[in-house]
């Protein structure tokens, strides 16, 4: 409970202007992009991470909750709170250096990812930071590292994991320390970078980051085949990957979000199971050649019935078309819609989008699927209108299964980017055991011993 | 329905707002309030629906939050699921008027306009004064073309815009009327901010007279009176001119290509201009490519994009009436779009709407900014000189 007293205290460290307890506010600040609502008491702006660390002390010694807020751009309900403070980081979004000689960039929590790469251009380094979430120009760098955030180009680049060197990390009792720094390498104790990120604002609030860059690639082509069925299409990605050829991006979109697609768009697309997209990067040259080799790979393969490849950057947009017009056709269909994250083995994807038609067809609901076939994350839309009460159980329901087949019959998890948040908890004790449930009890006692730090998000911690 | 009294297909859009967040990188108010979300497309929509569902009761600052949108619906390009924001928000507005909820003062502001025929309060005799060196301008005869001049023509800085327009037709030959002093308010800022009373009141004032001129189009030079008129169709009972109503940059990019005039007279140069698209002109009427035909079109112009421009332009942060409302607002979403300007190396603005005209002017003096801002009708004037 936050009384007056606190609220005043709160506002002696940020300054009047960066808080506010207005009914109004606390609605707008009540969700993220997943099903989760929640009321806080209050919100702050913080501005440094001496503030972050006084607030975290005076929430130790008056036992009120804090949840770390970027940009709420989350599918899981990460950055919502049910009661107690949030701390929003939008106002701390500098940007600390950019060092060309090291491919490093130092910046605040509240960066904007889009807004690092813009910087990058604009001082003309040739250097981007890769891990590019669909939400991109509105997630921050924090919130981005806390989820441990993915996207269409993961295939290639990887998590945000992979480009993370150093942290400064303000405690949940309060204090601020520095993990890692520049350096490539480093196994100097414990990884508490690793452990910090995919924390889901858990453990500790991640303040600054010292993020890797590297060179842009010259250009970037796609190519994209129809399959008879989705078991074709991903028979066709285990070739790809054992013919070498590098992608930067491999998204599927299964029959129903074609329908979707076309209802919306009014585009045309064969009678098919899947389509397959497929996007290279590097040099014009490289590109070119392995786009020919690619088309080879198109017409020795099973169950291909046509395929299109882009030979210029117009074309490359052209091809993208579909995948970019997935979700907001579905908003057309339903006006709601749980986004699910399964991540299965590559070999399982096929069964994956063969049992969620099956599930679709059990429950009487729409679940089109659409994702990274590259890497196996593919995402299942369970749409639904709130106000067909019945729909929306059925919806609901459907979802508890999708988490057995993923989890018993398919070898996978229910999360491979969006994270567990509150939306995924229930699946957390099958996925991973009494056991391990225990040490993660222990490991958020070790790092914030009154659970005032985003209590509720991924585990019950009693 | 709820508390706001909305019909299905606005709770519809209510609902499609999947609260991604995407909207954050382009709400004007949401960056001019340093992010803070209930001042956000995404924030509003949420606190739409907690009053709607009845969650929680409408207040004052309920009512700041909802009307300092100025509706320039840059949101719906960011949004994946494609709510129709600025016809839910307007609608939303319409639902809390009936419930008795309004910005300070709107209603003595809706009074006076009544009374005086114009937003501004002054004698509407001051209508013509824009036209006092200009021979033969028809006023409420039939002609081939309505010009549907506008309140801000009331102000000395807008006169210039609506002469060069006068003088533009009249070079092309062009059959036109106004309405002089019988022109009243079009009524856009009481469509937007939900006193749809008060604007059926000027659009039936206003059908009378267009009806007396009987024209084949009508054109405006401000892209909200257009918008307005456009809408008096759905404020009657089904009013359906059945002419172009459009911006008078797009008539006169029409004379251009049909080669009724051409610009003769080198435009006095040295500065570097920049282009900025209203957001109903454009976004909203899809006219992006008429004023850059007109800026081409000029001898001697040379200007340069913004870097957010066309559909993806930022607001100048006075529609829907936000300088009434919260004139401190309006000026600072003005001032980061005036930001880009002199991030381009721009030191003129040149837009095509006088309340974009009228705000970065009073942002660029509070703020001793040395940027010029002109109507593009004022770069018709000087060519036309």
């Amino acid at each position: 409970m936050i009384d007056g007293g606190i609220k005043e205290r709160i506002k002696s460290i940020v300054g009047e202007k960066n808080f506010t307890d207005n009914p109004f506010d606390l609605i707008a600040y009540s969700a993220d992009g997943s099903e989760a609502e929640g009321m806080a008491e209050a919100i702050s702006w913080v501005i440094t991470s001496e503030q972050v660390s006084e607030i975290m002390k005076l929430a130790n010694e008056k036992r009120f909750t804090v949840t770390p807020r970027g940009a709420a751009t989350g599918l899981s309900g990460g950055a919502v709170a049910k009661q107690g403070l949030i701390m929003d980081f939008s106002r701390m979004n500098t940007i600390l250096e950019i060092d060309q000689k090291n491919l490093t960039a130092t910046v605040e929590a509240g960066v904007v990812l889009a807004d690092l790469n813009k910087e990058l251009e604009k001082q003309g380094t040739g250097l981007f930071f890769p891990p590019m979430p669909a939400s991109d120009s509105v997630a921050q760098v924090g919130g981005s590292i806390a989820e441990n955030a993915g996207g269409v180009r993961a295939v290639k680049y990887g998590v945000m994991r992979d480009w993370i060197l150093g942290l400064e990390i303000v405690l949940p009792t309060g204090e601020i320390i520095n993990e890692g720094g520049k350096t490539r390498k480093n196994v100097s104790g414990y990884d508490l970078i690793g452990l910090l990120t995919g924390s889901e604002g858990t453990l500790g609030i991640i303040t600054k980051a010292t993020v890797g860059l590297t060179p842009i690639p010259e250009s970037r082509l796609s190519a994209l085949a129809y399959f008879d069925t989705p078991e074709n299409a991903g028979k066709f990605i285990f070739a790809l990957f054992q013919s070498g050829l590098d992608i930067s991006a491999g998204e599927i979109l299964d029959r129903q979000t074609l329908n979707t697609v076309a209802g919306y768009t009014g585009m045309d697309f064969p009678d098919c199971g899947a389509m397959i997209l497929l996007e290279m990067d590097g040099d014009m040259e490289d590109i070119k050649r392995r786009l020919a080799k690619l088309e080879e790979l198109f017409k020795s393969s099973v169950g291909i019935s046509d395929y299109r490849l882009a030979w210029d950057p117009v074309e490359n947009l052209e091809l993208w078309r579909a995948r970019k017009a997935a979700l907001p056709s579905m908003a057309q269909l339903k006006p709601n819609v749980v986004i699910e994250d399964t991540t299965v083995p590559l070999s399982k994807i096929p069964e994956l989008l063969k049992r969620m038609e099956e599930l679709a067809k059990q429950f009487n609901i729409r679940i089109p699927c659409y994702g990274h076939i590259g890497d196996g994350n593919i995402h299942p839309m369970f749409l639904f209108d709130p106000r067909d009460h019945d729909e929306a159980k059925r919806a609901h329901d459907a979802v508890k299964v999708m988490g057995d087949i993923v989890l018993k019959d398919l070898q996978g998890t229910v999360t491979g980017e969006h994270g567990v948040g509150t939306e995924k908890k229930m699946f957390m004790l099958a996925e991973h055991g009494q056991a391990k449930m225990n040490l993660w009890r222990r490991i958020k006692k070790a790092f914030d011993p009154n659970g005032i730090l985003n209590p509720g998000k991924i585990f019950d911690y009693d | 329905m709820g508390t706001l009294g909305l019909e299905k297909k606005y709770e519809d859009q209510v609902l499609k707002c999947s609260r991604c967040g995407f909207c954050r990188v382009i709400c004007p108010t949401f960056e001019a309030k340093d992010f803070l979300e209930s001042y956000g497309a995404r924030g509003r929509m949420m606190q739409l629906k907690a009053v709607d569902e009845g969650k929680i009761q409408p207040d004052q600052s309920f009512v700041d939050r909802i009307f300092t949108c100025t509706l320039c619906s840059a949101c719906e390009q960011k949004c994946p699921s494609k709510v129709d924001y600025v016809k839910t928000m307007e609608a939303a507005r319409a639902g809390l008027v009936k419930l008795g909820f309004a910005p300070p003062d709107f209603a003595e502001f809706s009074e006076m306009t009544l009374e005086k025929g114009n937003v501004l309060g002054q004698d509407n005799a001051r209508r013509m004064r824009w036209a006092a060196k200009l021979e033969n301008i028809k006023v409420n005869e039939p002609a081939e073309v309505l010009f549907f001049v506008g309140c801000n023509i009331m102000r000395p800085r807008v006169r210039p815009m609506a002469t060069a327009t006068a003088k533009a037709l009249q070079a092309a030959n062009v059959d036109f009327a106004v309405m002089g002093e019988d022109e009243w308010c079009c009524g856009l800022v009481f469509i937007n901010t939900g006193h749809l009373d008060v604007a059926r009141e000027f659009a039936k004032h206003n059908i009378e007279l267009i009806e007396k001129i009987n024209p084949q189009r009508i054109i405006t030079i401000c892209p909200g009176c257009a918008q307005a008129i456009r809408h008096y169709k759905h404020l009657t009972d089904g009013w359906k001119p059945g002419i172009p109503i459009t911006h008078a940059v797009e008539y006169i990019a029409e004379l251009l290509d049909q080669g009724k005039f051409t610009f003769t007279k080198e435009f006095e140069g040295g500065s570097k201009i920049a282009y900025h698209d209203p957001c109903e002109l454009g976004r909203q009427m899809g006219v992006f490519d008429a004023p850059r035909k007109v800026l081409n079109a000029i001898p001697g112009l040379e200007w340069v994009e913004l870097e957010n421009n066309k559909a993806l332009s930022h607001c100048c942060g006075g529609g829907s009436g936000l300088q009434g409302i919260d004139n401190e607002l309006a000026r600072e979403v003005a001032h980061f779009r005036l930001k880009e300007v002199q991030d381009a190396g721009a030191d003129v603005i040149v837009t095509s709407c006088p309340t974009c005209r009228g705000n970065f002017l009073d942002t660029i003096k509070q703020n001793s900014l040395s940027i010029k801002v002109m109507d593009i009708h004022e770069v018709l004037a000087q060519a036309l000189e």
